[in-house]
């Protein structure tokens, strides 16, 4: 008994997600129209291991389809472009954000609101899988 | 791009230094907008009429494209508030999104607009009348081939449109569209062409 106190404080800090070497530092879903039949997730990844991690997939509750995607813009022409694998390499961060790597989530089954939050699985090329809830926040509280 | 957009000259000119930071330039010879026509989500028609007499700036995009066109309409949204504060209230442009996915679009278009701002106008139609807004504004966009799912990725212009209160196309704007010095390209290229008219 003389222990529960502490376990309870323990449990109050947030810790952020871990696979391994790998830390999602960063997770949010930009409001978008209620309309909108696809948004989006950004996150921001650091490898503090030795080896490279490969980030594979993604799977977001109360969607259809999620897919790793990169907008580039070539000669005034803007591409999005579906991704099969991100690699982190060992020691670096990999950021996530508008107008570069994003996670795309499609036909989602309802309007999303301020507040939401969006559970988003990722899995590595090793296997393991990494779930984080991305918060849903106003676009211009990018952080 | 065609030999006319090819010869404007950068906005840069003999205006301010930070001028040279908007990514915008103007056309030597304003082009006009032919005849088209397009519409909004409850058939609210959208053709050259909806141009004469005041300031437009349209965008090409679609509604699938949850990274760069909500970003490229929140920052217009910004930019054109910005320009409202230094033009009359009858010069500050009206934005109109065309969607060109209307497959996927046609029925939630103005709504998708609408968020970004109270007065966008989301419009969009038929595939030769797109297509015809986007030759004159010397636009381009592409439907890629669907995936299994029947998913399909859609490339456009990143550029948006101005077209002046006569209906001719006058410059063009590259993203990030800063809204300071979007709007002191729009209220100089207004003053311009007032000059020129008077």
């Amino acid at each position: 008994m003389m222990f529960r106190p502490i376990v309870c404080a323990a449990m109050l800090i947030p810790l952020p997600a871990l696979a391994e070497s790998v830390t999602v530092v960063d997770a949010w879903v930009p409001m978008a129209p209620p309309t909108a039949m696809a948004h989006v997730a950004y996150i921001t990844l650091q490898n503090d291991g030795t080896e490279p991690r490969v980030l594979t997939g993604v799977n977001a509750d109360g969607y259809a389809m999620s897919h790793l995607h990169e907008s580039r813009e070539t000669e005034g022409v803007a591409t999005m472009t579906m991704l099969h694998q991100i690699e982190i390499p060992p020691g670096s961060i990999l950021m996530m954000k508008t107008g570069g790597l994003h996670i795309m989530l499609m036909r989602p089954e309802a309007p999303i609101a301020e507040g939401d939050l969006i559970t988003l699985s990722l899995t590595f090329a090793n296997d393991e899988t990494v779930t984080v809830d991305a918060p849903v926040k106003a676009r211009d509280a990018e952080s | 791009m065609r030999a006319v957009v090819i010869a404007i000259g950068v906005w840069v000119a003999s205006s301010l230094a930070v001028a040279a930071q908007v990514q915008g330039v103007e056309l030597d010879t304003p082009e006009p907008i032919p005849e088209f026509s397009l519409s909004d989500q409850d058939g609210q028609t959208f053709t050259p009429d909806d141009l004469e007499g005041n300031w437009t700036v349209i965008m090409f995009g679609f509604n699938s494209c949850p990274d760069v066109c909500p970003f490229t309409l929140g920052n217009l949204e910004h930019a054109i508030s910005e320009t409202a504060m230094r033009v009359r209230p009858d010069n500050v442009p009206n934005v109109v999104f065309v969607s060109v996915d209307p497959d996927r679009d046609a029925e939630v278009v103005s709504d998708y607009a609408l968020y970004f701002h109270p007065e966008f106008l989301g419009v969009t139609g038929a595939r030769d009348q797109i297509d015809t807004l986007v030759e004159a504004t010397d636009s381009f966009y592409r439907l890629m081939p669907p995936d299994s799912n029947g998913y399909y990725e859609v490339q456009h212009s990143s550029a948006v449109s101005v077209i002046d209160p006569e209906g001719n196309l006058r410059a063009k704007l590259q993203p990030p569209f800063d809204a300071g010095l979007t709007a002191e390209f729009l209220a100089r290229l207004q003053i311009a062409y007032r000059r020129e008219k008077s």
